[in-house]
C-alpha cells in the first residue's frame, strides 16, 4: 500500500519534472530558432541596405548599367521586412520593437518610391546624356563645316555647360540654361537642322530636368534613415532578447534542482528496483530451500504420523477390546452388586432374625400367660354357671330356695368373680396387644424383606421409616431412645421402596452399633433421632445418633467398600457403600454426614420428590 | 511477474509460518516491482510520444520549407560581357515539381472563371508566347478588357506585375484576372467551392499542402507554375555566354544600336526590361498624339494617385518580344518595327532610320528563348 503511494508520488514527480524540462527546453529551443531567424533578418537587412547604397553609387557613377542589382536588393529588403514584421513569440513585450519595425516599414516604402523615381529619372538622364553631348558635338562640327561657327560655338558651349551641370559644377545653375535653350528651340527652323536642334534642346532640357531629380533621389536614398533604424532595431531587439535570455537563465537555474530531483528519484527508483529484485531473488532461493526442507520434514512427519496412526489403530482396537471386556466386567459387577445388595439385605435380615424372634417371643409368652389365665377364669366361670342355671330354673318355677341363693353366693365367692371381671378384660387386652405386636412385626418383616420392585413407587417415607424402626427394634431398643420427628405434610416420594428401607436400616443399625459401642454396659441409653423434612422439592431425612461421632481419620473412608470398624462377623463393610450407591446412583439424591467427634453423627439423606432425574446425574 | 506471483501464493498457502514471516515483505517486493514496471512503462510511453511529437513537428517544418530558387542567381556570363546591360537567363531553376504540375492544371482550368469558359491560358497561351495576340483580351461574356495582355513568359523576372505594377508578386497578381469582372469575373469563395467539388484537386492539393485547397495554396501553385515559364538559352543569351556565332553580324549591330541609342537605359537586366517604371512619352506626348485617352492610359497613377506617376508604366520585358505582338499597353503597335520606331520617337526623342530600326528588330528577335518546365 505504501509502496503504491510512493510509486504514484514518484510518477507524479517524474511527470512534473519532465513537463517542466520540456517546457524550458521547448522554450529555449524555439527561442534560439526564432532568435537566429530574427537577428539574422536584422543583420541581413543592414547588409542589404548597405549593398543597396553601394549599388546606387555604382549605378550613379556608371559602374553598373542595369537595375537588376537594385531590384534584387529591394526585393530582399522587402522580404526581410516581412521577416521583421514577424516578431519572435518569446519576446514578451514586443510593442517597442513593433513600433520600430513599423517605422522601418514606412521608411522602406518611402525608399522604394524614391528608388523608383531614381530609376526612372536616371534612365531619362542617362539616355539624354548618352545622346545629347555626342550628337550636339557632331552637329556643331557639321555647323562648323557649313560655316555657322556661331551656332557651333553656342552648341559646344551648351554641351560643356550641360556636362558641367551634370557633374554638379557650382557656377552652372538651372536658370542659366533657360535663355540659351529657349533660343535654341524657338530659333529652330522647319528644316532638318531645325529638327535636330529641337531634339538636342529637348534632350538638354531632359538632362537639366532630370539631373536635380536624380541627385535628390540619390541623396535621399543614401541618407535614408533605414540604416539608423536598422541600428535601432538591432538595439531594441537585443535588449528585449537579453531580457528574455535573463529570464531563460532563471528558468534554467530553476531547472537545475528539478533535474537533480529527477535524477535522484530515478536513482531511487532504480536502487529500489534493484533491491526489490535482489530481495525477490534471495527470497526465491530461500523459499526453494525452505520448500525442500519443509518437504523433507513433512515426509518424515508423514511417515511418523503413519506409524502413529497404525499404533493408534492398534491401541484403539485394544481399547475397544478392553472396553468390551470392561463392559462385560461391569455387567458382571452390576449383577454381582445387585446380588450383593440382596445378600446384604438377607444378611441384615439374618442379623435381625434373633432380635425379631425375641420380639415375637415376648408377646407370644404373655399371650400364652393371658390365654392360660383366661382358660382358668373360664373354668371358674363354668363352676358358677350350673348354680346360675338352677337359680334361673327355680326363679322360673317361682320359688327360689334360700339354699340356692346361698349355694350360688358360695359359688360366686369361690370363683372370685370380682377378680375375674376385673382381670379378664385386661388379659384379653394384653393378648390382643401381643397379637397385634406380632402381626406388626410380621407385617414389617414382610414389608422390609420385599424383594424390591425395579420400579419407582410413590412411597410414604414416614411409614417406611416406622416399618424399618419396627424391624430393627431389637437392635436399638436396648441402647437408645428413639425420637421420631416426622413432617406430616411430606408428600409421597418416588423411591425404590426395598432399597430405601435398606438404607434406613443400615443407618439405624450403624447408629445403634455406634451407641452400643459407646455406652457398653453403663446402663445409660443414647438417642437415635430421625427427622423428615420437605426442603426444595427434596425429601431430607436426618438420622442422628449420639454414638460419639466418626473419628477424623476415617471420615474419608467410610463409604469405601469393605471398610468397617466393627468386629469380625458383625459387619461386612458394605452397608454405607451400598447405601450411597442406592441414594446417589439409583435415586439421584445425596448421602452426606456431619460428625462431631466425641458427640454425635448425623447422616443426611436427600431424595428428589420425583425420583431420579437427569439434572441429578449432572450434579 | 506471473511466475513470481504463483510462487508467492504457493508460499503463503504452503506454510503459514513462512507466509507470516516473509510473504508480507515478499508481497511488498512484488507490489513494488509492479509499480516500478508501471512507472517505467509510463516513462517509455511518454518518451515515445515526445519523440513522435518532435518528429512530426520537424517533418511539418520540413514540408513547409520546399526550396524555391528564384531567377535572381548571378548567371554565368562570358567575361567579355560582364559589363553588358543585359544578362542571360539561368538555364535551370529548381522548383517543386508537384506544385508546377498542379499550377499547370489550374492555369489551364476554366473552373477559375465565373462562367467556366476562361482559363489563365485563354489570354496567356503558352503556344503563342504567353499572350493572346489581341489588342485587348476577351474575358467572360465576350467582354473586352481595357488593356493588352502582357506575356506570362518570364513574368517572374518582372519586379512587379501588371502594366501599372499594382501587384508586387506573382502570387498577388493572380487575384487580379480571377476577380476582374471583365476577365474571369469570379471570386475566391466560388473558386474554392468549385475546386473542392473535384476529387482530383482534393487529393492533389492534400498531397502537397497540409491544409488542402485554399486561396493561398492555389496562388502558390499557379505562381510556382508561372516561375517555370522562363525561357533561357535564347540565341542572344548563348552569345552572352560566349558563343560569338550565336547571333549574326547584323544582329550584333542591332544590339550595338540598341545600346547606343539608349534603349538599354530602360530595357536592361535579365528581363531586358521589367525592372523599372518609366513614363510613356518622355521625349514627346504619346497620348496627345494618339488621342482617345482611357483610364488605363494613366498607368501607375491609378495605383499611387501621384501626379508624377501619370502615364508611367512598368517597362516591359523584351524577352520573346517577337512572339508577343501587338505591343504596348494599348496594343497599338502591331509590328516590332512600328514599336521600335514609336519607342525611339517618344522615349528617346530620335527619329530612327530604316536600317537602324531593322537591325534593332533583328536583334530583338534573338531574345526568343526556349520554353522549359520547372526542374
Amino acid at each position: 500500500m505504501t509502496s503504491r503511494w510512493a510509486g504514484a508520488g514518484v510518477l507524479l514527480l517524474l511527470i512534473v519534472a519532465i513537463a517542466s524540462i520540456a517546457t524550458v527546453i521547448s522554450r529555449q529551443f524555439f527561442g534560439l530558432d526564432e532568435h537566429s531567424r530574427y537577428s539574422t533578418a536584422i543583420r541581413s537587412m543592414g547588409e542589404r541596405s548597405e549593398a543597396l547604397n553601394a549599388n546606387i553609387l555604382r549605378l550613379r557613377f556608371g559602374f553598373i548599367n542595369h537595375y537588376d542589382p537594385l531590384v534584387e536588393d529591394l526585393k530582399q529588403i522587402k522580404a526581410l521586412q516581412v521577416e521583421l514584421e514577424n516578431v519572435p513569440p518569446f519576446i514578451q513585450i514586443p510593442e517597442e520593437l513593433r513600433k520600430v519595425v513599423a517605422n522601418h516599414r514606412q521608411v522602406l516604402a518611402e525608399l522604394e518610391a524614391t528608388l523608383e523615381e531614381l530609376k526612372t529619372t536616371n534612365a531619362t538622364l542617362n539616355n539624354s546624356l548618352r545622346f545629347f553631348p555626342e550628337r550636339a558635338s557632331e552637329f556643331a562640327r557639321e555647323m562648323q563645316k557649313q560655316g555657322n561657327s556661331a551656332l557651333a560655338g553656342e552648341l559646344n558651349d551648351l554641351v560643356r555647360r550641360v556636362l558641367l551641370f551634370n557633374i554638379g559644377a557650382p557656377d552652372v545653375t538651372i536658370e542659366s540654361f533657360a535663355e540659351p535653350l529657349e533660343r535654341l528651340i524657338s530659333a529652330s527652323r522647319d528644316d532638318r537642322a531645325g529638327q535636330e536642334l529641337r531634339t538636342l534642346g529637348v534632350h538638354a532640357q531632359a538632362i537639366i530636368n532630370a539631373k536635380p531629380g536624380v541627385d535628390k533621389a540619390t541623396r535621399n536614398l543614401l541618407s535614408s534613415r533605414l540604416h539608423d533604424l536598422n541600428n535601432r532595431l538591432l538595439a531594441t531587439y537585443s535588449s528585449a532578447y537579453d531580457h528574455e535570455t535573463k529570464k531563460d537563465r532563471i528558468y534554467r537555474l530553476c531547472l537545475i534542482p528539478v533535474t537533480i530531483v529527477l535524477l535522484l528519484s530515478l536513482a531511487l527508483v532504480f536502487s529500489k528496483l534493484r533491491k526489490s529484485r535482489d530481495e525477490s531473488r534471495r527470497l526465491n532461493t530461500h523459499l526453494e530451500e525452505r520448500i525442500r526442507e519443509r518437504t523433507g520434514e513433512l515426509e518424515r512427519k508423514n511417515l511418523s504420523l503413519k506409524a502413529e496412526i497404525q499404533e493408534r489403530q492398534r491401541a484403539e482396537a485394544e481399547l475397544k477390546a478392553f472396553s468390551e471386556q470392561l463392559e462385560q466386567r461391569n455387567r458382571e459387577l452390576k449383577a454381582t452388586q445387585n446380588q450383593l445388595v440382596q445378600a446384604q439385605k438377607l444378611e441384615a435380615v439374618g442379623q435381625l432374625a434373633a432380635g425379631i424372634a425375641h420380639e415375637i417371643n415376648t408377646p407370644t409368652q404373655f399371650i400364652g400367660d393371658n390365654v392360660r389365665f383366661l382358660q382358668g377364669a373360664f373354668e371358674d366361670l363354668q363352676q358358677v354357671l350350673p348354680h346360675c342355671r338352677q337359680l334361673l330354673a327355680e326363679a322360673r318355677n317361682g320359688g327360689i330356695s334360700p339354699n340356692r341363693i346361698a349355694e350360688t353366693e358360695a359359688a360366686f365367692r369361690k370363683a372370685d368373680l370380682e377378680f375375674l371381671s376385673e382381670e379378664t378384660p385386661q388379659a384379653i387386652m394384653q393378648t390382643l396387644d401381643g397379637i397385634e405386636r406380632i402381626a406388626k412385626i410380621v407385617m414389617a418383616m414382610k414389608d422390609f424383606s420385599h424383594p424390591g420392585t425395579k420400579e419407582f413407587v410413590p412411597t410414604d417415607i414416614n411409614r417406611a421409616i416406622e416399618t424399618t424402626m419396627t424391624v430393627t427394634r431389637n437392635e436399638w431398643k436396648f441402647v437408645a431412645h428413639l425420637e421420631l420427628d416426622f413432617d406430616k405434610t411430606l408428600p409421597p416420594v418416588l423411591v425404590l421402596p426395598g432399597e430405601f428401607n435398606q438404607v434406613i436400616l443400615n443407618l439405624v443399625v450403624n447408629a445403634s452399633h455406634a451407641i452400643g459401642a459407646r455406652i457398653k454396659d453403663s446402663g445409660t441409653k443414647g438417642v437415635i433421632r430421625i427427622s423428615t423434612r420437605l426442603v426444595d422439592e427434596h425429601c431430607v431425612i436426618q438420622v442422628k445418633d449420639t454414638g460419639g461421632g466418626i473419628p477424623e481419620a476415617i471420615r474419608h473412608r467410610i463409604f469405601d467398600p469393605f471398610f468397617t470398624t466393627k468386629e469380625i462377623g458383625k459387619g461386612t463393610g458394605q452397608g454405607l457403600t451400598i447405601s450411597r450407591n442406592v441414594v446417589v446412583e439409583k435415586h439421584g439424591g445425596s448421602l452426606e454426614f456431619e460428625s462431631v467427634t466425641g458427640e454425635s453423627t448425623i447422616f443426611i439423606v436427600k431424595l428428589p420428590l420425583m425420583g431420579k432425574q437427569e439434572p441429578c446425574i449432572a450434579r | 511477474m506471473h511466475n513470481v506471483d504463483v510462487i508467492g501464493i504457493a508460499c503463503a498457502s504452503f506454510s503459514p509460518s513462512c507466509g507470516e514471516l516473509s510473504s508480507s515483505s515478499y508481497a511488498i517486493a512484488v507490489e513494488a516491482m509492479k509499480v516500478m514496471t508501471k512507472i517505467i512503462g509510463g516513462l517509455v510511453i511518454l518518451m515515445l510520444l515526445t519523440c513522435i511529437g518532435l518528429a512530426m513537428a520537424m517533418f511539418a517544418k520540413e514540408r513547409e520549407n520546399v526550396p524555391v530558387t528564384t531567377l535572381t542567381e548571378e548567371p554565368d556570363v562570358s567575361e567579355e560581357f560582364l559589363n553588358e546591360p543585359i544578362r542571360p537567363i539561368p538555364l535551370r531553376v529548381r522548383l517543386d515539381k508537384r506544385k508546377v504540375e498542379l499550377g499547370n492544371k489550374l492555369f489551364h482550368d476554366s473552373l477559375l472563371s465565373q462562367d467556366g469558359k476562361i482559363s489563365c491560358a485563354t489570354c496567356h497561351s503558352l503556344a503563342m508566347g504567353g499572350v493572346d495576340r489581341k489588342t485587348q483580351s476577351i474575358g467572360i461574356n465576350d467582354t473586352a478588357g481595357g488593356i493588352n495582355a502582357p506575356t506570362v513568359l518570364n513574368a517572374s523576372l518582372n519586379f512587379v506585375q501588371f502594366w501599372d505594377g499594382r501587384a508586387p508578386t506573382l502570387e498577388e497578381q493572380i487575384s487580379g484576372p480571377v476577380t476582374n469582372p471583365k476577365e474571369m469575373g469570379s471570386n475566391w469563395d466560388e473558386v474554392l467551392s468549385k475546386l473542392s467539388r473535384s476529387p482530383d484537386y482534393k487529393t492533389q492539393f492534400s498531397k502537397i499542402y497540409e491544409d488542402g485547397i485554399t486561396e493561398h495554396n492555389i496562388k502558390d501553385s499557379i505562381a510556382t507554375f508561372e516561375r517555370s515559364l522562363y525561357t533561357p538559352n535564347s540565341r542572344f543569351d548563348q552569345y552572352l555566354r560566349g558563343n560569338r556565332s550565336a547571333i549574326t553580324q547584323e544582329e550584333k549591330e542591332g544590339y550595338a544600336a540598341f545600346k547606343q541609342l539608349g534603349c538599354t537605359t530602360c530595357h536592361q537586366g535579365m528581363g531586358v526590361g521589367g525592372n523599372m517604371f518609366q513614363p510613356f512619352g518622355v521625349m514627346g506626348n504619346y497620348f496627345a498624339d494618339r488621342g482617345n485617352i482611357t483610364k488605363a492610359d494613366y498607368g501607375r497613377y491609378n495605383v499611387t494617385q501621384q501626379e508624377a506617376d501619370r502615364y508611367k508604366f512598368k517597362v516591359p520585358s523584351l524577352r520573346n518580344v517577337d512572339l508577343t505582338a501587338p505591343y504596348f499597353h494599348d496594343g497599338s503597335a502591331t509590328t516590332l518595327d512600328e514599336a521600335v520606331r514609336v519607342m525611339a520617337k517618344y522615349q528617346l526623342g530620335i527619329q530612327l532610320d530604316e536600317r537602324k530600326a531593322g537591325s534593332i528588330v533583328k536583334f530583338l528577335k534573338t531574345l526568343t528563348g526556349e520554353m522549359r518546365s520547372g526542374e
